[in-house]
């Protein structure tokens, strides 16, 4: 077995387990749709002026405003969801197929691949909603900040739910979402965000999707290798918490590896 | 009756209390609420073409809060309840004295949620009749017990039926007329609730159907409570 087939068994293993849980297959697609469109149907078209990132000041609505933003919130919320789950079955069966024989770099990589999969999943479809239903400036760089706000959230979540277990991470997450990318970053309730929610990490991603969003010309690439740093730093920290639940000892690569080992 | 509750309320107190998770909620959501919510929702209940005053944001959200704290300690306390409860029931325990220990433990546990989210709405912001607003909350609190209960007795998930709370809560929590302007539900769980909420916020008195209406949600909410817990422990739920 070569290593890229390993880390591909291992993906394979890992969607399977996925996919027994229904909230997995249902949230990802179900959540954004649900809770973008309701947001427009709900909301005025009142205008409220919102300085972007870049300097530029545009008069958005109301109503735009809240679609795009729930559309940040889902796919937040959902990742670090999935993180957590992800993390939690990692702790459970790496060990095991690493005394199998299965690599460090192969189990991390695998992981790390279907934290990637499942926020660009849910990204195309909070993006697509998004698109259909407010009139979006620049299509690639909304869908780009999407993807970085799903990837530091998947992180996120995956280590809250490797330091806290799947249901109290799912509620932490959610707190942290709302908090972040709710409240704080959120062009409804301020015209810029205040001076500390600069400090939280949906910042960069989040000034990236408002911009992508509504600016005429797009020029905050700044804060989109901000929330890549952010999105970096955290996916780090989770290889490092990935790598501590493995066995120090060496691995047996000529042991082989089976399909029962999770 | 009184000797079940001596004995198990505390046991089931006591397992309550070990649970981090449920620590956690109750110092979180009141202040969450109350502090982070309330002084975003008047802009929000606007931007939907409601109506709420930042006065009233404050009690609401405080009701709220105790509301979604009760109905998920209340689901947690099924789930982690289900297996204990049929075997006490099956030691001899009554299946009655079974459920009303439970039952005691969830109204305890939505009582000092109340209690959290009534002080932190008074060191924030205050509140006109306080008598009338700590009822509210705690009829709210009550009516989301029964919610969480009846949840937990259809979904077994910890984390599908705890979301679920989480679910109708929002959809009860935004269908407030006053946050916004479409017709929406034409009635709620924490409707009543929210009104005299709101009145004893602006220094209203509500009236005497008001009142009726909140008490008369929170009986039924305690009766479907006792009834499914007490399923639970004869095996039927």
């Amino acid at each position: 077995m070569t290593s890229g087939s390993r880390v591909l068994a291992v993906v394979r293993y890992d969607a399977i387990d996925q996919l027994r849980r229904p909230l997995a297959v249902l949230l990802p697609i179900a959540l954004p749709i649900y809770v973008v469109t309701r947001s427009v149907a709900q909301t005025l078209a009142t205008p409220r002026p919102v300085e972007l990132a870049g300097g530029q000041h545009i008069i958005a609505t109301m109503r735009e405003l809240h679609g795009a933003g729930m559309a940040a919130i889902a796919v937040g919320f959902v990742s670090a969801l999935l993180g957590s789950f992800v993390a939690r079955s990692a702790q459970s069966a790496d060990r095991r197929l690493a005394v199998v024989g299965f690599g460090s770099r192969e189990l991390i990589a695998s992981r790390l691949l279907v934290l990637l999969a499942s926020a660009t999943l849910v990204t195309l479809v909070a993006a697509s909603v998004v698109a259909a239903s407010v009139n979006v400036e620049h299509w690639a760089a909304l869908t780009g900040s999407l993807w970085l706000t799903g990837m530091l959230f998947a992180a996120i979540g995956a280590l809250l739910g490797t330091t806290l277990g799947v249901l109290p991470a799912t509620y932490a997450a959610l707190f942290a979402v709302l908090v972040d990318l709710g409240v704080a970053q959120n062009p409804m309730f301020n015209a810029r965000p205040p001076d500390w929610a600069q400090l939280l990490p949906g910042y960069g991603s989040a000034r990236g999707l408002y911009a992508a969003a509504f600016a005429p010309t797009f020029n905050a690439a700044g804060v989109l290798l901000l929330a890549a740093g952010w999105t970096a730093v955290a996916l780090a920290a989770v290889v490092v918490a990935m790598r501590r639940n493995l066995p120090t000892t060496p691995s047996h690569p000529s042991t082989k590896a089976t399909a029962h080992a999770q | 009756m009184l000797s079940v509750l001596r004995t198990a309320g505390p046991l089931f107190a006591r397992e309550s209390a070990r649970d981090r998770l449920s620590i956690a909620l109750l110092a979180v959501i009141p202040v969450w609420f109350v502090v982070i919510f309330s002084s975003v929702l008047g802009d929000f209940s606007a931007a939907l073409g409601g109506t709420l005053a930042r006065q009233s944001a404050g009690a609401l959200s405080a009701g709220w809060a105790a509301a979604l704290l009760s109905g998920t300690l209340a689901f947690f306390q099924v789930t982690a309840g289900r297996t204990a409860d049929r075997r006490l029931a099956l030691a001899g325990r009554c299946a009655a004295q079974v459920a009303a220990a439970r039952l005691a433990v969830c109204l305890l546990a939505a009582l000092v949620a109340s209690a959290a989210a009534l002080a932190t709405l008074a060191l924030v912001s205050g509140v006109e009749h306080p008598w009338h607003a700590a009822a509210a909350i705690y009829g709210a609190a009550i009516t989301y017990v029964g919610i969480g209960v009846l949840i937990g007795a259809v979904v077994h998930g910890p984390l599908e039926g705890s979301l679920l709370v989480v679910l109708v809560f929002s959809i009860d929590a935004f269908s407030t007329p006053q946050m916004t302007s479409s017709t929406g539900l034409s009635w709620t769980p924490t409707r009543n609730a929210s009104d005299v909420l709101m009145s004893a916020a602006a220094g209203g008195a509500s009236t005497t159907s008001a009142w009726a209406q909140l008490a008369g949600t929170a009986v039924v909410s305690v009766a479907l409570s006792a009834a499914t817990f007490a399923a639970i422990a004869r095996g039927r739920a």
